[in-house]
């Protein structure tokens, strides 16, 4: 399967923005393909990269062909090559793969957590939330004794981290999406100096006790305050992925991280790309017989393509 | 139709030297070095059909061992029916998790894994994965792997009269488990675990080579003598790589097994050695990624070939080189893979 280069745009440093004319797809937010220079031996593997966007026919003079964009940095041969490709340059291209985030249906706060590189796939699912800004979030006795549904808006809250201020990306879209948006850098360049997970903390903990004054305060159920049918979806680095589910358990939130591993294939044929996840969370692998090195719980490995990349936190062995 | 259900066919006391091709036997039959461009004499369409250890197959691309999941990760991009046999992940005695990551160290032309032979065991395998294989056509080759002569026996007994299962490959050339290649890479163990499977089954039995032995057509040669039906070869070669920031290997295990093109010539020189060290059909693998490079093994005496790695990078790579095959039969006049078997033409010598 292939695509076509339709644009490369150099953002600033290392981080390319890339569109490829590719047969059309429809993809889920949290979705990946694999893409690498056609014919090229070395890099040999194709890379995953999230998707970003898909522009679908119609929006632009397509050719009956959907425009998928990608974000990547620049870290070693295979994003090298990809970046040095020009318009109309022919890729290996596999696509959409993997699961993506899961949307619940009562949801009514998106809390979105991106570190550095990880943030395409949160930008994806804003975009698509902000599509579907409408959600059901509670239901009362009308007068006829029919019960109807109370409709309001969605709301998102986004926490963007990095390194620096030129590793925070895509806030601009995230706003735009209709999220508000918090931005923490490591060294302080810009917004809080600190980590992301800082700000996720921080925030969790002022909408509980805004929560719980307003409960007390007024019989009246206040949905912008209460963090209650909110969830997390987050993708970064993995300490920072590991340090979202600590906080989500810590306050008993739904969360959903997008986790990476080396993939071979992409597609659940190559098994390497495992990722340790609690046993008991298993369906029905069996046991195996010899247990993992240096984890001394039991754990089995899922694949991270084919299972995930997005797994519900709580299940991953972290 | 479906040839892989007579289970008996073809399988009499002959079938252990079965010839390369039911159509004809293993003649030598005629050069037919069309060296330039001979246009296809008529448009009709190559028979691509072969019999491997009494197997009959529709053509001679298979799916290598490992590559190619439980199959059912394929079925969303193309029939499986089109292929000439599938040969799935190695299944063990109990399920395995496998090593930990990462796996996987890309190289130039290739790839090191050390999977560890993750798979969900034998029991799991029969109930859950071999149903799927009966609703094909296209015959199933199970890969199996045992710690000892006694597993390698109780794994294909238990694969024996079950309906789906058309032969055994014996994976006795694993890198990435303790003891993986013992069986492969001594010539007494190797006709020891041949002769065990070959006497607890009633199935085509094919050990599968390994390369990381001085000459492999000791190991051939044993093989064949404790009553192999074919050979597969090559495994993965052992090698490693190692992250010069860090100065460690790139592997937890320090070693992998390497695949991929970069491995083709050593795998083409190996099943010419064996091809004119033993009479079995061979069936050539590694580093096919085109048609081109499946002819080459058939030219070197390979009567099919598997293609592994490269259904990573292409989920369609098998079938694209079965194309690819017909398509050279095509053009250069062949009315069947099987006369292009070991046809390999002596080295050009500039003085004669």
């Amino acid at each position: 399967m292939h695509a076509e280069v339709d644009s490369l745009r150099r953002l600033h440093a290392d981080y390319y923005l890339q569109r490829f004319t590719s047969p059309r797809l429809v993809f889920e937010p949290g979705q990946f393909i694999m893409v690498k220079p056609s014919g090229c031996l070395d890099p040999f593997l194709p890379r995953a990269y999230s998707i970003l966007r898909v522009q679908r026919p119609g929006r632009q003079a397509t050719g009956g062909k959907t425009v998928v964009e990608i974000l990547y940095k620049v870290i070693g041969k295979g994003t090298t090559a990809l970046s040095q490709l020009k318009r109309g340059d022919r890729v290996d291209f596999l696509g959409p793969l993997g699961n993506g985030y899961r949307i619940p249906h009562s949801l009514t706060t998106a809390l979105l957590v991106a570190g550095g590189i990880g943030v395409p796939p949160v930008v994806a699912l804003a975009e698509r939330l902000a599509r579907s800004q409408f959600t059901i979030h509670g239901s009362r006795r009308g007068k006829t004794g029919h019960r109807s549904s109370v409709i309001g808006r969605l709301k998102m809250v986004a926490f963007v981290g990095g390194k620096t201020r030129h590793d925070v990306l895509c806030v601009a879209d995230l706003r735009k999406a209709g999220a508000t948006v918090h931005v923490a850098t490591e060294d302080g360049s810009v917004g809080h100096r600190g980590l992301v997970t800082d700000l996720l903390e921080s925030f969790l903990r002022s909408s509980d006790n805004g929560a719980r004054t307003s409960a007390s305060g007024s019989a009246e159920l206040t949905v912008e305050a209460s963090v209650e049918p909110s969830s997390v979806f987050a993708c970064g680095p993995h300490p920072m992925l590991h340090a979202v589910a600590r906080i989500a358990k810590r306050f008993e939130i739904p969360c959903q991280v997008s986790v990476e591993a080396e993939m071979g294939c992409g597609f659940g044929a190559c098994m390497g790309c495992v990722i340790p996840t609690k046993q008991s969370a298993v369906s029905s692998q069996p046991s195996a017989e010899d247990r993992i090195a240096d984890s001394g719980q039991p754990t089995a490995y899922k694949l991270c393509c084919k299972d995930g990349p997005v797994f519900d936190a709580q299940e991953i062995a972290w | 139709m479906t040839p892989k259900k007579k289970k008996g066919s073809g399988k009499d006391q002959g079938r252990r030297r079965t010839s390369a091709s039911s159509a004809e036997p293993s003649s030598v039959v005629g050069h037919r070095t069309s060296a330039s461009s001979v246009e296809p004499s008529s448009s009709k369409r190559p028979k691509l059909g072969v019999t491997i250890a009494g197997i009959a197959m529709k053509n001679p691309v298979m799916t290598a061992s490992g590559t190619f999941g439980y199959g059912t990760e394929f079925t969303r991009f193309f029939d499986l029916n089109a292929l000439g046999a599938i040969i799935v992940k190695t299944v063990t005695m109990h399920s395995r998790q496998g090593n930990p990551p990462p796996r996987i160290v890309e190289t130039p032309g290739g790839m090191l894994n050390s999977i560890g032979l993750q798979n969900v065991g034998i029991d799991a395998f029969l109930r859950h994965k071999l149903p799927f294989f009966r609703s094909l056509t296209t015959p199933l080759l199970v890969n199996i792997a045992g710690k000892s002569l006694e597993e390698f026996a109780t794994l294909s007994k238990r694969l024996t009269d079950v309906e789906g299962v058309a032969g055994i490959e014996l994976n006795i050339s694993c890198p990435n488990v303790a003891g993986g290649l013992d069986f492969g890479t001594d010539p007494a163990l190797t006709y020891e675990v041949v002769r065990a499977v070959r006497q607890a089954t009633s199935l085509p039995v094919i050990p599968k080579l390994s390369p990381n032995v001085a000459d492999i057509t000791v190991i051939a040669r044993a093989a064949a003598d404790a009553g192999a039906d074919a050979l597969s070869l090559i495994n993965t070669i052992v090698g490693m790589a190692i992250d010069v920031r860090t100065r460690r290997p790139k592997l937890p295990g320090a070693t992998g097994g390497l695949s991929g093109p970069a491995i083709r010539p050593i795998a083409v020189r190996m099943v010419w050695e064996v091809a004119r060290t033993v009479k079995l059909p061979l069936i050539g693998i590694g580093g096919i990624m085109t048609g081109d490079d499946a002819i080459e093994f058939f030219l070197a005496g390979a009567s099919a070939v598997q293609v592994g790695t490269a259904s990573f990078l292409d989920p369609l790579a098998s079938v694209k080189v079965l194309a690819g095959v017909e398509a050279y039969l095509t053009r250069h006049g062949f009315d069947a893979v099987t006369p292009l078997i070991g046809t390999a033409l002596p080295p050009h010598r500039e003085t004669e």
